[in-house]
């Protein structure tokens, strides 16, 4: 009896430990590149990333790429991305804080030098049951784009372009810069 | 509770004549201990291989699919790597061995060579493993051979044609990404380059 008891505890510890080593070594571990990634950056603010530093945290992204990143905070309501892009190959995606990617445009299906989209966080169950219907809600919220949503507080918006020559990193870059993020 | 105390006693009059000193172990804290251990190394293994499908035996494709039960080890795997998983609109594939099985390092040349990439933009990078891009080649660098196919040098040295400069780094691995990649054709199958060993330091 002694015996099974330690062997099925053993068990259960060793099960807990796995699912925390899986669901929480990994946050840990990105947070803290993301930390050395974004060195000082403010969250609802968008900013280019230094090309050596963009590749450490995008995989897709070479040094000679541009990304630009916005650290997003819903904690204190929606933000709204006003990206400016050139009008030539581009990708825009958010992901959540626990990596998940909610949403993502290109070029061709935003068909133009501008958009806009509105983030914010999804109501939890609880919410929506104690919440009004979503038709009373529909007619606050404004035309302003594109509307994403994610499950948790935090995230991360991400704007990438490919430089076709060096020579137009600056003029890009440049027009990538203007590109805002900021609550609404 | 020790092992000690499942009828295991110690006696007395040992080699040295005098008392015997038997280390006790707590058997449960040597259970919980197991326990806390293989939790550890099989949550860190299942990361390691998760988030990665063999495309032919040699590369690698870097695959999260939200809807699959496993996404959060995939997921996870990146994470655990510093980065974010591969945008949905790229296509990720890695590779760590030549044609002939042996891992690559910055010490030898190698030939890369295969289809185009189909995509509206691509790049192959060398990095370390685990690590991110070292130095990379572009759509924007290549020059094609107008059949189609691509062949991309990758060495310390220069070499003619198309050039990667390899750092001098050990260990490497291959990273090809296709941005925004065009549907194959019905029936046809994607065809990945093929990395043939020309030499080594």
């Amino acid at each position: 009896m002694g015996r099974v008891f330690w062997v099925v505890t053993s068990l259960v510890l060793g099960f807990a430990v796995h699912l925390a080593t899986v669901l929480y070594l990994p946050g840990l571990t990105f947070q803290r590149s993301l930390a050395r990634a974004t060195t000082g950056a403010s969250t609802n603010h968008f900013f280019v990333m230094a090309p050596e530093r963009q590749s450490a945290m995008v995989p897709t992204a070479s040094v000679q790429d541009i990304v630009g990143v916005c650290l997003l905070n819903l904690s204190k309501g929606s933000v709204v991305i006003s990206a400016q892009v050139p009008r030539r190959l581009w990708n825009f995606a958010i992901y959540s804080a626990s990596g998940q990617q909610a949403y993502g445009i290109n070029d061709v299906q935003a068909d133009g030098g501008s958009f806009t989209v509105d983030v914010s966080k999804s109501k939890s169950l609880l919410q929506q049951l104690t919440t009004k219907p979503e038709a009373e809600d529909a007619s606050q919220i404004a035309n302003v784009g594109w509307h994403a949503e994610i499950a948790e507080a935090n995230g991360i918006a991400l704007l990438w372009v490919p430089v076709p020559d060096a020579w137009q990193r600056p003029q890009l870059e440049k027009i990538i810069a203007q590109t805002t993020c900021h609550r609404k | 509770m020790s092992l000690l105390d499942r009828g295991q006693k110690p006696k007395d009059g040992g080699a040295g004549g005098g008392k015997s000193r038997v280390m006790k172990f707590p058997l449960g804290s040597v259970v919980l201990l197991i326990g806390v251990v293989s939790g550890y190394a099989t949550g860190i293994s299942a990361l390691g291989r998760a988030g990665q499908v063999s495309v032919d035996g040699k590369w690698m494709q870097g695959v999260v699919n939200a809807k699959d039960p496993s996404a959060l080890y995939a997921i996870g795997h990146f994470r655990q790597e510093g980065r974010l998983p591969p945008n949905h609109a790229a296509l990720y594939f890695t590779r760590a061995v030549d044609d002939e099985g042996n891992a690559l390092r910055s010490g030898c040349s190698y030939q890369l060579s295969g289809p185009q990439p189909s995509a509206r933009w691509w790049s192959v990078s060398v990095e370390p493993p685990g690590g991110f891009a070292a130095a990379s080649f572009t759509a924007r660098d290549a020059v094609m051979s107008g059949d189609d196919q691509f062949s991309l040098a990758l060495s310390k040295r220069a070499l003619p044609g198309n050039w990667l400069a390899v750092p001098d780094i050990g260990s490497i691995q291959i990273a090809l990404v296709m941005n925004e990649p065009y549907p194959l054709s019905k029936g046809a199958k994607l065809v990945l380059p093929t990395i043939k060993r020309l030499g080594c330091d």
